[in-house]
């Protein structure tokens, strides 16, 4: 193979790259779609999404995993095709396969099991194209194509951790029309690497005085409570609608419409009289946030987003 | 933040991630008779495999052996630790120059794999000392690392580990909504012991897991992909460092990394097993798997794989190859399956039940 065909071969590969990427990150970036948060915050609300962000998102959920992974596709082929397989390269395939699938149908939706393979996958990625760069005898050239993928790393990385407002909060903003107060605050106070303890909320929980009646808290989905105040919460989590207690799993709202009779058994039977919660997690249950809205007066909101209701 | 607790901290992540790792690395060095494993590629595995098996070793004393004094935990590791150095004294010190000297000569200017290996330890450096920057300035504020801390506070505060068909703590009403094996609640566990020696309170140690497990993965794509090219070993550092998830994963502290790194580990030592059929490396995989395994579910399911590719593809006869499966079976029961056969059973039910996601 002479330079020519090698510098052919490297704009080509760069050609497809920019397609691809073009191509899927138009389809990652439309509109929000359907009003359902958990599917929105996941990013599987649409077709085309649920593909690229989950069933195939250690490829192509470029936000949490990058935006070169997916080329390992067509080289894992292209190396089948040409080269023979090492009986540990066999061996390797297949773990890595076996996992992949795994994670493809029981934990698609979920950013963090898709991680499970991206070290392993990166390593592999670098490992057949240095491989198939030497059957094809390049010389340096293959580190025009190396710079190219730190490149798009970059760009990626830009594309991403610069945009101002958090996913949760786009989501709730689309599927309630309005940015809560206190959420922009949360967002403008948000970095991924010093996001902020709670300080003020859990001074305030820790102040109020248990022999109080009614003194007891409803946490949703929060056990930061459990952590930084020692105190005895009831576990809930809106989404579900479901509390834990010694008798196990209970619905909180079901069977409760009427919301008088829902706040008086949050006081009477549970013994609580305010909940934590976020703006974010309230938007997880509608029903639950109009309980909020209706029957519960905000008793103190920290600015990092976390809020107390007394219920009314 | 207080100068003691800073200290502490010190010391721990010394006996954590530098003394323990040593013993193991030199008691593996013992072993390995054929001389399969080069000292660094041992160090690697055991810089994250000595803390899982304090972990491990917590987690089966706190099940076998519960409600004892509150210094009774810390204090038997660290006479497990010392009776180790002990026996393993010689091997410590081989191992420990074996480093040094390994050190000495790959990092050095007078060659070009010997820049790059320097670029890249400055960029591991470099990780490590914003990783500890975040450690001493970012406490646990995401909800899942503080599921794992409140639920390893717990276990520290009833020196015990109950399998429960119901993780439902009556005296706090804290709910753990956790589906894997304790491994990791483990590690918080070991610093809550260590530090109720000294009367103090702090995470730091628990905080720093998801630096030195990111660490450990970068050095050993690296150290695997130097023996195919050091230039290659180098993109995998920029490549690894700049990918987005790896970046996030970095900052928000979390399981992931440790159980990344076993995970990975074991899919290695895979390869070497199959490759070699040395007993060492059957052990090994055994040994990673198994705490893979207890880190997260997905762990378990890779472990069966292993164990049915070993079978298929090793070398041997067939009576061969089920007995290395069995033995191989055995080893990730004990360290850390055993774990998912008695919440099967005796507790939550695992995967067996109705499953929610938080």
């Amino acid at each position: 193979m002479n330079w020519l065909q090698r510098y052919s071969i490297l704009f080509a590969i760069f050609l497809l790259c920019l397609l691809v990427l073009n191509f899927v990150y138009n389809l990652l970036d439309a509109p929000f779609s359907g009003t359902d948060i958990n599917l929105i915050n996941r990013g599987i609300d649409t077709t085309e999404r649920e593909w690229l962000n989950g069933y195939l998102g250690l490829f192509f959920r470029f936000k949490f995993l990058g935006n070169i992974n997916w080329l390992l596709l067509p080289l894992i082929i292209l190396y089948m095709s040409v080269m023979k397989f090492k009986k540990w390269e066999l061996a390797a395939l297949i773990s890595w396969l076996f996992i992949f699938f795994l994670v493809m149908s029981k934990g698609y939706f979920n950013m963090r099991y898709q991680i499970t393979l991206l070290p392993l996958t990166l390593t592999m990625l670098l490992y057949i194209s240095w491989k198939l760069f030497d059957f094809y005898k390049f010389g340096n050239e293959r580190f025009l194509y190396f710079f190219f993928l730190v490149i798009l790393l970059i760009y990626n990385d830009v594309k991403f951790f610069t945009s101002g407002t958090s996913k949760t909060d786009e989501a709730l903003a689309h599927v309630s029309g309005e940015i809560k107060s206190g959420t922009t605050e949360h967002t403008k106070n948000y970095t991924l690497w010093m996001n902020p303890k709670p300080v003020q909320m859990i001074q305030y929980l820790k102040n109020i005085d248990p022999q109080l009646p009614n003194s007891g808290v409803i946490v949703n989905n929060l056990p930061s409570y459990y952590y930084y105040t020692g105190k005895k919460g009831v576990y809930y989590w809106c989404q579900d609608d479901v509390y834990y207690s010694k008798d196990g799993e209970q619905k909180l709202m079901r069977g409760r419409e009427d919301f008088n009779a829902l706040a008086a058994f949050i006081r009477d039977s549970l013994q609580c009289g305010f909940i934590l919660s976020t703006f974010q997690f309230e938007g997880y249950n509608p029903l639950f946030d109009k309980f909020i809205q209706d029957k519960c007066r905000l008793e103190f909101q920290d600015p990092t987003g976390y809020v107390l209701y007394s219920v009314l | 933040m207080t100068g003691t607790a800073i200290a502490a901290y010190i010391v721990l992540f010394s006996v954590t991630f530098l003394i323990a790792p040593l013993i193991l690395a030199s008691l593996l060095r013992k072993i390995d008779l054929q001389d399969k494993y080069s000292s660094a590629e041992l160090f690697i595995y055991a810089g994250g495999g000595a803390p899982a098996l304090i972990a491990l070793f917590i987690y089966y004393l706190l099940f076998l052996i519960p409600g004892m004094s509150e210094l009774f935990y810390p204090a038997a590791i660290i006479l497990l630790l010392m009776l180790s150095s002990f026996f393993l004294r010689k091997q410590i010190k081989k191992m420990f120059f074996e480093l040094i000297e390994k050190l000495k000569e790959n990092l050095n200017f007078s060659s070009r794999e010997g820049v790059m290996n320097i670029l890249f330890a400055a960029g591991v450096l470099m990780v490590f000392a914003g990783g500890q920057y975040l450690v001493l300035h970012r406490p646990l504020v995401e909800h899942d690392i503080l599921e794992y801390a409140t639920q390893a506070k717990i276990f520290f505060r009833d020196r015990a580990l109950e399998y429960l068909p119901l993780r439902y703590d009556e005296l706090s009403g804290f709910f753990y909504v956790g589906l894997h094996g304790f491994l990791f609640i483990m590690l918080s566990v070991w610093e809550q012991f260590f530090n109720s020696c000294f009367g103090l309170e702090s995470d730091y140690l628990f905080r720093s897991m998801t630096n030195v497990y990111g660490i450990l993965i970068l050095l050993t794509a690296y150290y695997w992909l130097r023996k195919i090219d050091t230039r290659l070993a180098l993109i995998s550092g920029a490549v690894l460092m700049l990918n987005s998830g790896i970046i996030t994963t970095f900052l928000v502290y979390h399981v992931d990394m440790f159980r990344i790194f076993l995970l990975m580990s074991s899919v290695i030592l895979m390869l070497k097993a199959i490759n070699s059929g040395d007993r060492l490396s059957f052990l090994l995989l055994g040994i990673f798997s198994g705490p893979s395994a207890n880190a997260h579910s997905i762990g378990v399911f890779a472990a069966f794989a292993f164990v049915g590719i070993v079978f298929l593809l090793m070398d041997g006869n067939f009576l061969k190859r089920v007995r290395a499966a069995l033995f191989l079976s055995a080893i990730i029961l004990l360290f850390g399956g055993l774990h998912y056969v008695v919440d099967i059973f005796n507790g939550t039910g695992w995967i067996f039940k109705d499953i929610k996601f938080y």
